[in-house]
């Protein structure tokens, strides 16, 4: 096993798109990082380069010790598993998992012995013999990591392995995988989409966005200090609400800031101007009208049996509260708005934090 | 690597290619030397062959041969002389020959030196090396070079056997305007080198189509030279017969008394001898008939002139450009494949040159024997051809008859959609039955096409007997008929097939839309089906178009284009044919293939587009 | 009612190849007779036995196979390596070639017929193998095709190739390939029905009778004979049966065949 650094990493595809930034990330010896970001931030990009899939358009991958930028894939001895299963039809499961130990011209007995070894651990030794095609979709992609873990590369990339799963195959085989890591341990990226997936697996959650990496921490880290406002507005089910204001001096009760309907004071001293402001729907609460720090019109209500969201317009701002059961709230009505003054985050008009 | 290396790389090849132009212009100028050298052997044997008398009834084979020796010749040793049985001194006075060769020596204003073998004994120069005893049977087979000069042989009067040689060893003259003989390839060489460099190791000051002009200069100036080489061995060639034509005219010996054209026509086989005007002495190109030829003037009596003509060796020059312009191009590809891998990361250029490996032998073969082919037939193809045709009847005839033939494409589609719509919805999925009826549909794709046509002959024969008449392939009015019902037969089983693939892909909930819709059968077969079973229809009727229009086979083994006269069933193909490997016209037959090809390509243009849209959707 | 029309029109089909079987067996006056027969009156081999000596069948039949064979490999693997490199790798100028070649498609056989022939014939190869193989061994429909199956073969897959350590090569061939076996296996079979139904170029590039393919031979065989019927068909049947054999055994192919073609018989 070993580390895996990339630096400052860039890619421009042919057509000029360009999908990684100057990316800086180090992924720890027997760590599992996982790679979150939304659809098309360029997270199967990343993987691709550290795979050597693609070649970077500048920066470096480093593997070990060993600068591997423009070196083949096969000289780089990673195992990556893809969205799709990407077995080789033609093959049985057994030759499937074979097939990198026999490229490297392991001998018959060895391979024989490591194909079962994989296959046991991942309870696949009764299809060994059939074809990818007669195999269910989450057996598939068993023998798509037996295929991974059967010649013990420096690091895995698993992009978005779990994806095309259901629900409950979804969460039996990401057990297996935490499992797997921890009996491997195994350096591994894990990509993904989905932050629920991400918090409970990762270690560390590196997030990306448009191309760049906004945040590198541990799940807590990201969830309650995000580094931006793009974070802020990822993390979470649902995101951060992120009102557009304006700070102002002005009014008995010290600074406020405006944001549509919403006045709400801030202990803040050095800003005027625009701004965003940051607040999860957990602290956001409905009262009377006028009682709160400013009125809103509930455009949908969704009751979730533990909790209820309602969807709010404040003067042209939307924002979700998140109520504890079933809140008594009527679609097209008008409430006040309540925050949490101790849970609110601002970022600059850029959408960096302010202190 | 640094930009310094890649520089001395770009030089590198606009070295090795202005070299590899030079060797190609050094290699023309050679050859021209030796064809003129051969050329000219070939003159002066005959001419030799011609002026040389027959040895005297002998009195005394000994003594006459010496005394005439010391009349006609002071100087040389005699020569070592073939036994007087020898068919070299039965064929020919040696004396004379003697006299003859030391007079070609001295020729005032030729351009080589002569040597004139009498057996395998030079006569001219005796202490030259004497050929070999086996160098005359080989020289039998025709002339040959050797040691710089060119060596052909001396036949016996009758032209029959070969009792000596005659060797021309051409003297150096320059070919251009510099020392050692480069003309304009030289000086454009070292220019094409040194604007490469200058290129390569300033790439900002010039650009890049900077090189490509100095490439396509160096092409030029080499074929200026080789054209020079050309024109001067054909000059060279007038210059030197005309002085031996001159020369023959006072020496044909007895009983001539006055020398016919006829007879020195004879002494210029690869040229023309007709009677001329009194002109300067230096050649001239002058056209006739259309054609350019190279003359000159000969005097050969007092006021008598004739014209010595020649097919100037120029004309044929442009065919080094086959060589001069890809070596001279050589430089700028190889340049812009240096620039290309200096700002190409390693990975792209491996890949790069994988693919090309992969590419290779198709790409190889389909230069040698396609994209080369097609330019040759161009080539081929005159422009003289192609007027030759126009005015030949029997060309409009095949095209027609093509055309007519081809008019089974459109019955046999209609045919086979109607039989495809009407069978469609009923088909039993799989089982024998169906694998067995698409076999019998598949028969004529898979059996021998001859076959096929043997087959049918056989048919209309047995046929016809009971009419007690002719079958149908052997009357004029019924012959194309019968082979189109042929073609009908052995495609409608195939065509449906491919239309009932076609219903197959059509999904059924279109049809159930337009059930919905309130649409009726018909309307539903002419708004849904048929606009669905578009592209597959306008496919195989233009492939059936396509394949129609070059139909041959049939037609040979059937009716090899017959019924006579009218050519009743002379298609295209079988015309082509018939011109190629009938008469050998091979440039006629190119000329009506590209004609067939362009009446091809309004078929094929489509079909393509077709093919590519296809290709997007996939 | 529809599948009497398909049965009719089945029996149209094969009937000719049935009568072409009946004469084969006749003697040599039954067919001009009037009615002529439909089958034989007493059947006889002997056409056959005669036909087999005449058309030195198994040197023909060698000479078919020699060049369908050669020609079948030769276009499978250019067709699938070319394929695969503008299906798949990525080098200047991709796009512009693959245009170019498919406008080689427009270069219709005809025109390259007497040019090929005089390549063939300076480099001194008519009357032999080489001759006969080497102007057929590319085929840009081949290439075309197998372009086309590369291309909708999954990515991911080859992916998966290349992290497990293979090269272009063994991607190729022990990737590509067999998941194009279907395409594979159209090519071949079109290449080899083609080739063993090749007529015109046969004709001219070759001289003598030990380097005639089949169906030169029977045309041949047909100029020899051409009043005798019964030898004929005789000889007609013994060509067409290895081609007939193939069709059963490989007629997925053939349709696939049929149908990428556009259903079309070079007559
Ligand atoms: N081969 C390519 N050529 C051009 N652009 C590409 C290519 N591959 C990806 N991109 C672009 O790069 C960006 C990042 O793509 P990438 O596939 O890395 O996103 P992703 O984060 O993996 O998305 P998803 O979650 O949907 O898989 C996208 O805008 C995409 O359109
Ligand atoms: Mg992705």
């Amino acid at each position: 096993m070993a580390s895996v650094t990339i630096r400052r990493l860039s890619k421009v595809f042919d057509g000029g798109v360009q999908a990684l930034h100057e990316l800086d990330l180090e992924v720890r010896d027997g760590e599992l990082l996982v790679l979150l970001g939304p659809s098309g931030s360029g997270k199967t990009t990343v993987l691709r380069c550290v795979a050597g899939l693609e070649e970077p358009t500048t920066g470096d991958v480093v593997i070990g010790e060993r600068v591997v930028t423009h070196a083949p894939p096969a000289e780089r001895d990673v195992a990556m598993v893809f969205q799709t299963p990407a077995l080789y039809p033609h093959l049985t499961v057994r030759d499937n998992i074979a097939f990198p130990l026999e490229l490297r011209s392991v001998a018959d007995a060895q391979i024989a012995r490591r194909v079962l070894e994989a296959a046991q651990r991942l309870g696949l030794e009764s299809v060994l013999d059939r074809l990818p095609a007669q195999l269910s979709e989450g057996q598939r992609q068993r023998a798509a990591l037996g295929r991974a873990i059967v010649r013990g590369p420096q690091a895995f990339l698993l992009d978005e392995p779990l994806s095309r799963l259901d629900a409950p195959l979804r969460i039996e085989l990401r057990g297996e995988l935490l499992a797997l890591h921890r009996a491997l341990g195994a350096t591994m990226i894990y990509v993904t989409h989905d932050q629920t997936e991400a918090m409970t697996m990762g270690q560390r959650i590196a997030v990306l966005h448009e191309g760049r990496l906004r945040q590198v921490g541990t799940p807590e880290d990201v969830y309650q200090r995000p580094a931006d406002v793009h974070v802020a507005r990822f993390i979470g089910t649902p995101g951060m609400n992120v009102l557009q204001g304006r700070g102002r001096g002005t009014g008995e009760e010290g600074r406020v800031i405006e944001a549509g309907s919403l006045i709400i004071p801030v202990e803040l001293s050095t800003y005027e101007g625009e701004l965003q402001l940051g607040i999860r729907p957990e602290f956001v609460g409905l009262c009377a009208v006028d009682k709160g720090v400013g009125n809103a019109d509930v455009l949908v209500v969704e009751p979730l049996g533990s909790e209820t969201l309602v969807h709010l317009n404040a003067g042209g701002q939307s924002l979700v509260a998140r109520l504890p059961g079933f809140a008594e709230v009527r679609v097209g009505t008008r409430v006040g708005v309540k925050v949490d003054r101790r849970r609110l985050y601002l970022f600059d008009a850029a959408g960096a934090p302010l202190a | 690597m640094s930009s310094r290396l890649w520089a001395a790389g770009a030089t590198a090849a606009a070295t090795v290619a202005a070299v590899l132009v030079l060797v190609v212009v050094t290699t023309a100028q050679r050859r021209y030397e030796r064809a003129f050298a051969l050329r000219m052997a070939a003159t002066t044997a005959a001419y030799v062959a011609a002026v040389t008398p027959p040895p005297p009834p002998p009195p005394s084979p000994r003594r006459v041969p010496r005394g005439r020796r010391r009349a006609a010749v002071p100087a040389p040793p005699p020569p070592p002389a073939p036994a007087p049985q020898s068919p070299a001194a039965r064929s020919y006075d040696l004396p004379s020959l003697l006299t003859q060769a030391h007079a070609l020596r001295t020729l005032p204003g030729w351009s080589s030196d002569v040597e004139v073998y009498f057996g395998t004994a030079p006569l001219v120069d005796a202490t030259a090396p004497p050929l070999s005893p086996d160098d005359l049977p080989h020289l039998a087979a025709g002339g040959r070079w050797r040691d710089g000069a060119a060596l052909v042989p001396l036949n016996d009067r009758a032209g029959q056997e070969v009792v000596g040689a005659v060797a021309v060893r051409p003297r150096p003259v320059p070919h251009g305007p510099l020392p050692g003989g480069l003309g304009f390839a030289f000086p454009a060489a070292i220019v094409a080198v040194g604007a490469a460099a200058t290129i390569a190791f300033r790439q900002h000051s010039l650009r890049r189509g900077g090189y490509v002009g100095a490439a396509l200069l160096l092409a030029l100036a080499g074929y200026l030279d080789v054209w020079a080489a050309a024109r001067q061995s054909t000059d060279r060639w007038l210059v030197d017969t005309r002085r031996l034509l001159t020369e023959a005219a006072t020496r044909l010996p007895p009983p001539r008394a006055r020398v016919a054209i006829t007879d020195l026509a004879a002494m210029v086989r690869d040229g023309e001898i007709v009677v001329g005007e009194p002109a300067e002495s230096a050649p001239r190109r002058v056209r006739i008939d259309g054609e350019q030829r190279a003359v000159v003037a000969v005097l050969i009596g007092p006021g008598r002139w004739i014209e010595l003509r020649s097919v100037p060796a120029e004309a044929e020059a442009p065919k080094w450009l086959i060589l001069l312009l890809p070596g001279a191009l050589l430089g700028p590809l190889a340049i812009m494949a240096l620039r290309w891998a200096e700002r190409t990361p390693v990975r792209s250029r491996r890949e790069t040159v994988m693919a090309w490996g992969f590419l290779a032998p198709a790409a190889l073969h389909l230069l040698m024997f396609t994209v080369g082919p097609a330019i040759y037939a161009i080539y081929l193809a005159s422009l003289a051809n192609f007027r030759a045709l126009v005015r030949d009847p029997l060309t409009w005839n095949s095209f027609v008859t093509s055309a007519a033939y081809a008019l089974y494409v459109p019955i046999s589609i209609a045919l086979a959609l109607a039989v495809a719509l009407a069978v469609h919805r009923y088909r039993e999925r799989g089982g024998w039955g169906r694998r067995l009826v698409s076999v019998a549909f598949l028969l004529p794709y898979v059996s021998s096409v001859v076959a096929i046509a043997l087959l049918w002959q056989a048919t209309y024969h047995a046929g016809s007997l009971g009419l007690g008449r002719p079958d149908w392939l052997s009357n004029s009015h019924t012959a194309l008929l019968a082979l189109m019902l042929v073609s009908i037969w052995a495609h409608v089983g195939g065509q449906m097939l491919v239309f009932l693939g076609g219903l197959d892909a059509i999904p059924q909930a279109y049809l159930d839309a337009a059930l919905v819709d309130g649409a009726g059968a018909w309307r539903r077969f002419w708004r849904v089906t048929l606009p669905l079973l578009r592209p597959v229809t306008w496919f195989v009727f233009l492939t059936g178009v396509i394949s129609a229009l070059q139909m041959f086979t049939l037609v040979f083994v059937v009716t090899q284009g017959g019924p006579f006269p009218l050519h009743a069933t002379d298609v295209v193909v079988h015309r082509i044919y018939r011109t190629a490997f009938g008469p050998q016209a091979l440039g006629m037959a190119s000329a009506l293939a590209l004609m067939l090809g362009i009446v091809l390509l309004i078929f094929r243009w489509p079909q393509l587009k077709l093919v590519r849209r296809q290709e997007r959707h996939a | 009612m529809r599948r009497v029309l398909l049965g009719a029109l089945g029996v149209v089909m094969v009937a000719p190849f049935l009568y072409m079987m009946s004469v084969s067996f006749m003697g040599e006056g039954e067919l001009l007779r009037w009615p002529p027969a439909l089958l034989p009156a007493s059947p006889t081999t002997g056409n056959y036995a005669a036909a087999f000596q005449a058309l030195s069948y198994t040197r023909v039949l060698l000479n078919t196979a020699i060049l369908a064979g050669c020609v079948m490999v030769g276009q499978v693997l250019t067709s699938a390596a070319a394929g695969y490199a503008f299906a798949r790798m990525r080098f200047p100028g991709r796009d512009r070639i693959w245009t170019s070649l498919l406008a080689m498609l427009a270069i219709p056989a005809i025109v390259l017929l007497i040019p090929r022939y005089l390549i063939i014939d300076a480099l001194g190869w008519v009357d032999t193998y080489p001759g006969l193989i080497s102007t057929e061994l590319v085929s840009v429909w081949g290439i075309f095709l197998m372009r086309q199956t590369f291309v909708m073969l999954p990515r991911d897959v080859e992916d998966a190739a290349r992290l497990d350590g293979a090269g272009e090569w063994t991607l190729f061939w022990r990737v590509a390939l067999p998941l194009a076996r279907p395409a594979v296996g159209a090519v071949a079979v079109l290449a080899f029905m083609d080739q063993w139904r090749n007529f015109l170029w046969p004709l001219v590039v070759t001289r003598t009778p030990r380097m005639e393919v089949a169906e030169v031979a029977l045309a041949h065989f047909h100029t020899a004979y051409a009043a005798n019927w019964p030898y004929q068909m005789a000889a007609a049947v013994l060509v067409t049966l290895p081609a007939l054999v193939v069709c059963l055994l490989a007629q997925r192919y053939v349709m696939q065949g049929v149908r990428f073609t556009g259903a079309r018989v070079r007559l």
